[in-house]
């Protein structure tokens, strides 16, 4: 019954509280008069002093010190009591928490772990793709824009066209257009060119022809004619140029089996008993999930 | 395998008054008129306490992961989550509340350094790795009471792996994190909430500061002050005004003294931009307060913060635009203007994902992470709980103006306003404000002469000379493989005695619309197909711009103008969940939505 209103909201909360009451005076029966006893040290003292020091760059007054102590004072009897009172048991917060501490264990522990050049060696080569200086691109464009030229697009895109193959020095910044790009971009990514421009013109710039004017090409905003100058494909790196980023993926791997490794010793010594599954229940769920 | 001898001096060095590695920064490429980065600053993951009880299954790492274009785990029984078009930058900002809960965690540095079990621990022999994890756990309780708490460079908060994950995942020029942290401030339930960022890692603190330690913006303010003179560089934005009862924006400070000027320098300082659009709601301005906006009904959360889904009552306090109009009647009465606020777009997710993209929304908890449980609401909430969930919005983007991707650059941009916020698309936006623009000045290398004789959005117009109107360059271009744009709007404030009033003005139309006689302008028109939840481009223009001038100046009154970019209307997240769902939109939720963009003001001041 208790767990029953714990689960109800706040409005509750007058009839949750005479309810603890009444039942902490029943558990606590003839030993009322024994005094509880909290200790706060020394240093409890002082790690409040430092805190306090810390987020307001001066010591507390005299008042304020002893406000965070009876915080504290607080905060521990009602701590005491709770567990007393079993509310820690079947409480989602609570038991995720410490769920979750116990895997920052498993974290903790693997980031003192220093690994050797070897192994991060081994892992740069067994995921070399993940690692590799991407290819780049150098280009510069001359864009159209199908709001302003209409029917007369392509055929304006073609002239262009010509006009910039027989002459291609010049200025294209007075050609075509204007649009809020630059009309030259240089050892750009190609994910970067897809940003900009669009998946659908990023897969045309690759298969443009390098060192002539091309096109034109697509984009979610019109057409454009390109120049492809330089293309420099992909390359391996050297452990020394990425041994920052092969640690953290090698160290987030490392944790992961950690983890699982860890889950999975606790989980041998749980025989778990659980009702059978009703089939027809779990697939009329999967199908809502759909 | 060998072990570092991992300890004080180790926390050291990622906690504080490390030099800025110069080197890094070199290669990053520069833009000499500035780029539009776009990312999110307000992120939370499972370290937040309300993220992870509602489901969240991801921490910061795997925040930066996603924002890079990685999948990650959703949960909530739903699928992974990856982003289609990765973002330029990010910061996780999670609550510092739950953080200081997790500082108590301190003391376990002590047991976890004896290396001989760490190396149990990662054996490949469960018996081995289980003895050893028994072992610390059980000097885990008996330290308990291990002194070293209180020496902050034995301890090992929460905090300080929220800022090593950030600094980890910064790389200069390609993807930008900041260290940043959320405190969480509701008097009464009422959202007075504000992101807190750090430029770099120079001086930051061990600790936040949470609504735990007070939960008035001036004591948050008092501490940034502090921090700063400790050689910190750090600013707050405040969010979800909207769901503040309008204590966001009031006429006092929190104490009940009426705004002075000091209370406005401080204000402005500490916190000069505000998050016009989130997952919660926009808050730009509300029908009641802009009953001539036609406009202003957009993707409205009109809630406090209490669990039962109370209605939000108090307009006025509550959004931007009637807060930008009291602050330059402050001004003009020499008070300073406290609500001077550049703006940007952001997230507010609590489950690691932005999930800025509509086609792609996944909710802003876990447990919403399946079309089924967004439309139809999570088992076991109410019916009123469940609305809230389905009037979320899904979020803004920030649009930054920064000479390039990097820490020093982006952080430059936020200080100067020179930011706007989306409704979640990434077009982009320039706004300039100057006297000697000339109506065709839009061509070839017009951002030189832009930037050279005019002041770009977030800045102030220097008075009138000889009472010249004001003119505003402004050109707004969709994203790539987003919407066309409808329209561009200049709303503009103005002070009239002891009045303030507001004007919008349709400055640029797509499709060679004209404004009639009456003022209206024809609609753009819609293309939205509800049963397939697509839309067509063909209403609307790529791009558009314009030079403008004001044609009811005044040169001695004070006012401030700001772009709104609308663009044609979309299918809203909830239509393309109905559609995957293979049922009819709901009724109570509109079926498109038209995506905009909103510049930082500029403000003018006349001479005095």
């Amino acid at each position: 019954m208790l767990r029953t209103i714990i689960k109800e909201p706040l409005l509750h909360f007058g009839v949750l509280g005479a309810l603890l009451f009444v039942l902490y005076g029943i558990e606590r029966g003839g030993e009322s008069d024994s005094q509880k006893e909290i200790v706060l040290s020394a240093q409890d003292i002082e790690r409040h002093i430092a805190l306090f020091e810390r987020k307001w760059q001066r010591m507390p007054t005299r008042d304020e010190l002893q406000g965070l102590l009876e915080n504290d004072i607080r905060e521990e009897i009602l701590y005491r009591e709770a567990i007393a009172l079993g509310l820690d048991q079947h409480d989602a917060i609570v038991r995720r928490r410490l769920a979750q501490k116990m895997d920052f264990i498993s974290a903790d522990i693997t980031d003192m772990l220093q690994p050797t050049d070897e192994e991060l060696q081994v892992y740069l080569d067994n995921n070399a793709s993940s690692f590799e200086e991407p290819a780049r691109y150098s280009f510069s464009h001359v864009y159209l824009n199908p709001d302003k030229r209409g029917e007369k697009l392509a055929q304006d895109a073609g002239q262009l066209l010509k006009k910039l193959q027989q002459a291609p020095a010049q200025g294209i910044d007075t050609l075509g257009d204007p649009i809020m790009l630059a009309s030259s971009f240089s050892d750009s990514e190609i994910s970067q060119v897809s940003r900009q421009f669009g998946q659908m013109f990023a897969d045309a710039l690759l298969k443009s022809p390098v060192g002539e004017w091309h096109g034109p090409i697509a984009s979610g905003y019109g057409l454009h004619l390109v120049l492809l100058s330089e293309a420099e494909p992909a390359r391996p790196v050297a452990l020394s140029e990425v041994r920052d980023k092969v640690e953290r993926e090698w160290r987030r791997e490392r944790r992961e089996e950690a983890e699982l490794a860890f889950y999975r010793s606790l989980r041998e010594q749980y025989q778990v008993v659980m009702a059978p599954l009703d089939d027809s229940a779990v697939e009329l769920a999967e199908v809502q999930e759909e | 395998m060998s072990f570092s001898k991992f300890r004080p001096l180790a926390f050291a060095v990622t906690l504080s008054l490390t030099p800025l590695v110069i080197g890094e920064e070199k290669s990053a490429k520069t833009y000499p008129h500035r780029e539009a980065f776009f990312g999110n600053f307000h992120i939370h993951t499972d370290y937040s306490f309300d993220a992870f009880t509602n489901g969240a299954i991801t921490n910061p790492d795997h925040a930066y992961r996603w924002a890079k274009g990685e999948s990650i785990p959703g949960g909530g029984g739903g699928p992974e989550l990856t982003i289609k078009k990765p973002l330029d930058w990010y910061m996780v900002s999670d609550h510092a509340e739950y953080l200081g809960v997790f500082r108590e965690m301190s003391n376990e540095d002590s047991p976890l350094s004896k290396l001989d079990i760490a190396k149990k621990v990662t054996s490949d022999d469960q018996a081995v790795a289980f003895a050893a994890f028994a072992q610390i756990l059980t000097d885990m309780s008996e330290g308990r009471s291990d002194p070293q708490l209180a020496d902050p460079k034995i301890s090992k908060p929460i905090w300080a792996k929220v800022v090593e994950i950030a600094n980890a995942h910064n790389q200069p020029g390609k993807f930008t994190t900041f260290i940043g942290y959320e405190w969480t401030s509701n008097p009464q339930k009422n959202n007075l909430h504000r992101v807190v960022i750090f430029k770099d890692k120079t001086g930051v603190p061990d600790l936040p500061f949470s609504a735990l330690d007070s939960d008035k913006p001036e004591d948050l303010w008092a501490w940034m002050e502090k921090i700063r003179a400790g050689g910190a560089t750090l600013l707050a934005i405040p969010h979800n005004a909207n769901a503040s009862e309008g204590l966001m924006f009031q006429d006092t400070d929190s104490r009940g003294q009426p705004v002075s000027a000091e209370y406005s320098a401080t204000r402005i300082r500490n916190e000069p931009l505000y998050e016009v659009s989130q997952i919660k709601g926009t808050s730009e301005t509300h029908p009641k307060l802009s009953p001539n906006d036609e406009f202003a009904n957009f993707e409205l959360w009109e809630y406090n913060l209490s669990a039962d889904a109370t209605p939000a009552k108090v307009q006025v306090g509550s959004y931007m635009r009637e807060a930008y109009r009291r602050g330059i009647a402050f001004e003009a009465a020499g008070k300073g203007n406290p609500f001077k606020y550049g703006l940007i777009g952001d997230s507010d997710s609590h489950n690691s994902a932005a999930s800025i993209e509509e086609d792609n929304y996944t909710g802003k908890f876990a447990m919403e992470n399946s079309a089924e449980h967004r439309l139809n609401g999570p088992p076991g909430f109410k019916e009123a709980n469940k609305q809230q969930l389905r009037l979320f919005g899904s979020g803004g983007v920030a649009g930054v103006w920064a000479k390039s991707n990097t820490r020093e650059e982006i952080y430059a941009a936020l200080e100067r306003k020179e930011t706007f916020a989306t409704s979640g698309t990434r077009m982009k936006v320039r706004f300039f404000g100057g006297y000697d623009f000339k109506k065709d000045m839009l061509k070839g290398d017009w951002l030189s002469t832009a930037y050279e004789t005019g002041v770009p959005m977030g800045s102030d117009l220097p008075p009138s000379v000889n009472g010249k109107a004001p003119s505003f360059v402004i050109q707004a271009m969709k994203e790539a493989e987003g919407a066309n744009l409808d329209r561009i709007q200049v709303i503009k404030g103005w002070v009239d005695g002891d009045k303030t009033h507001e004007k919008i003005f349709d400055v640029a139309l797509s499709d060679a619309r004209k404004v009639g006689k009456d003022g209206k302008v024809p609609s753009v028109g819609n293309t939205v197909d509800p049963k397939t939840a697509t839309y067509r481009n063909d209403i609307g223009d790529t791009q558009l711009s314009t030079v403008w001038t004001d044609p009811e100046f005044k040169p001695g009154q004070h006012a401030f103008y700001y772009v709104r970019v609308l663009e044609i209307p979309t299918p809203r997240w909830s239509t393309y969940d109905a559609v995957s769902l293979g049922i009819p939109p709901r009724k109570d939720l509109p079926v498109s939505i038209q995506e905009r963009a909103w510049t930082s003001p500029i403000w003018y001041t006349p001479e005095k």
